[in-house]
């Protein structure tokens, strides 16, 4: 009997112990979860290389270019667009630049790798003929600024336009991946490749060495109009900001200290408070500027039920665990939508809630 | 079950006189399977989720080791195990281990037992385990087969508290697990 009060004994005082990395209660946790809509619009093993809204569309490349109307349903389908010609029939990427579409379509063996636009509204694709019998690698637009890097063997040439037809060459000293961001900051350009940060601030474009540094490589670029700040992201795991006059930064990390590779952000409004999307291997994370902006920020996961761009349910689905690329905000008054874009677990959706125009806890659904 | 009734009617033409097959000194062994059910999930803010919306039919399982005190009264020990999965498809697993005390009510070949257990669950959901107290009462009803075997139903009550008192998770994620488990158990004495 001794044994057996002193096992009940050694087992009380093991209560109270557990290994929570959630940060949510386990029994709580099962109290709130919610169902997961899939809405079964879109293979939900899609990975999403380019998505626009133009023209009250939404328009999304992977593999084949989709496109849905922006005032439809979650739940309506989405339909394929016609490629181009019989050659380049896999969409790679997408943008959109004053009023048109943008997109690199390939060919079934990569071949030919081609710049294609046209203009919503009973427009047809055509070929951009300053990069005829070229290999198109890459393409980040502005709002102002239209990004284009080609491939030449091993090499690779970027190009900048201001209307869309013109593109002058601009060389990105060290350059060895095409652009994978761009954003309009201080009055400059600011492009995101590989391990450089380049800015035409000269009249040309140089490498950035005044600011943060990476081996991994930049993830992203945005510029805040509200908050006027740059934000850039690196592989490491690291956000930076620039004010204008000083660079500061956050981190995240996993359990084991290692930094969590950062991709692209983007900027919501929740209760008309800014608030930076930063998409990562492992989900996505929240930088939130309730008093503007201040350099003592921190990235944060979703999830807390009291001001966020997700509910607890976040904790659960698989967009958690997915590699969030980028995100596109729909800021039209009547939808304010957030689209996560991820590779290999399709496009996630997350609708402002009907009933609350000033909804703080949103939620995502599968498309 | 339907052994039980096909043979209630041999055993009661029997003599009914209760053999003396317990007594101070003697064990008991028993193993035990079947469902439980998640009534429901109590937060201390008040809030009452009804187990059914957020978990399904789970399976449960326990092994039990017992040695009586007196001819009525035995002390032991339970260590057993429960899954169930979540609306999102997470499996829930809960492995309580307790320490337990029955009283025995005999009507030979019939015994009601009424237990109760205390101890610990370890409670996992996807990479988060919990490691809190429980409180298990319970009653068996079994058939006493032979001196050695009995068989019958177990039905177990599961209050699991999982308290915070933190910032991660934050004491408002206090809640009370409230589960029954009814199983088809298998006592062996000696």
């Amino acid at each position: 009997m001794r044994r057996v009060a002193l096992l009940i004994i050694v087992l009380t005082f093991a209560a109270l112990l557990g290994c929570n990395n959630s940060g949510i209660g386990i029994l709580y946790s099962i109290s709130e979860e919610k169902a997961l809509v899939d809405n079964d619009t879109l293979p939900n093993e899609l990975s999403v290389t380019g998505m626009v809204v133009l023209s009250d569309v939404y328009y999304l490349s992977a593999g084949s270019l989709f496109q849905r109307g922006a005032t439809e349903a979650a739940t309506a389908d989405w339909s394929i667009v016609d490629p181009p010609d019989a050659t380049n029939v896999f969409c790679v990427q997408l943008t959109s630049f004053g009023g048109a579409l943008y997109g690199i379509f390939a060919s079934m063996d990569g071949s030919t790798s081609t710049l294609f636009t046209m203009t919503p509204g009973g427009g047809t694709w055509s070929a951009v003929s300053a990069f005829t019998g070229k290999l198109v690698d890459g393409i980040v637009a502005t709002a102002s600024t239209v990004i284009v890097t080609e491939r030449d063997g091993t090499d690779y040439i970027t190009y900048s336009s201001s209307d869309g037809a013109t593109y002058n060459s601009i060389s990105l000293s060290g350059q060895y991946v095409p652009v994978a961001d761009v954003a309009e900051y201080g009055g400059f350009t600011w492009l995101a490749s590989g391990k450089h940060l380049f800015n035409n601030q000269t009249g040309s474009y140089e490498a950035y060495t005044s600011g943060p540094t990476t081996t991994a490589g930049f993830g992203g670029v945005h510029a805040s109009a509200t908050l006027n700040v740059l934000f850039v992201t690196s592989r490491e795991g690291n956000v930076y900001a620039y004010d204008g006059s000083a660079w500061s930064e956050t981190a995240v990390a996993d359990d084991d200290g290692d930094g969590i590779p950062l991709h692209d952000l983007a900027e919501i409004t929740i209760l008309g408070e800014p608030v930076i999307l930063v998409g990562s291997d492992v989900g996505y994370y929240e930088i939130f500027f309730v008093e503007g902006y201040t350099s003592t920020f921190a990235a944060v996961g979703p999830g807390d039920d009291s001001y966020s761009s997700s509910d607890e349910n976040y904790q659960k689905v698989p967009l958690r665990s997915g590699v969030v690329r980028f995100f596109i905000w729909d800021n039209d008054s009547d939808r304010q939508t957030i689209f996560a874009c991820t590779s290999g677990e399709g496009l996630w959706i997350n609708p402002i809630d009907d009933s609350d125009s000033n909804s703080v806890i949103r939620k995502w659904d599968r498309q | 079950m339907c052994t039980i009734l096909l043979v209630s009617p041999c055993v009661f033409g029997q003599d009914l006189e209760t053999p003396d097959i317990y007594g101070l000194g003697d064990q008991t062994f028993s193993i035990s399977a079947g469902v439980i059910l998640p009534l429901f999930i109590h937060r201390v803010d008040g809030t009452i989720t009804p187990g059914f919306n957020q978990l399904s039919l789970g399976a449960t399982g326990s092994l039990r080791w017992g040695t009586f005190l007196t001819n009525e009264l035995t002390l032991g020990i339970d260590v057993g195990g429960m899954f169930a999965f979540s609306t999102l498809g997470r499996t829930l697993v809960m492995l309580p281990i307790s320490g337990i005390i029955t009283y025995a009510i005999r009507f030979y070949p019939f015994e009601l037992l009424l237990h109760g257990g205390i101890g610990v669950c370890i409670t996992k959901l996807d990479n988060d385990v919990y490691v809190g107290p429980s409180l298990m009462p319970g009653l068996s009803f079994y058939w006493n087969y032979s001196a050695e075997w009995s068989f019958g139903l177990k039905t177990e009550y599961w209050w699991i508290p999982e308290m915070y008192f933190g910032d991660a998770p934050p004491s408002s994620h206090t809640s009370f697990g409230n589960f029954i488990g009814i199983t088809l158990s298998t006592l062996y004495h000696f």
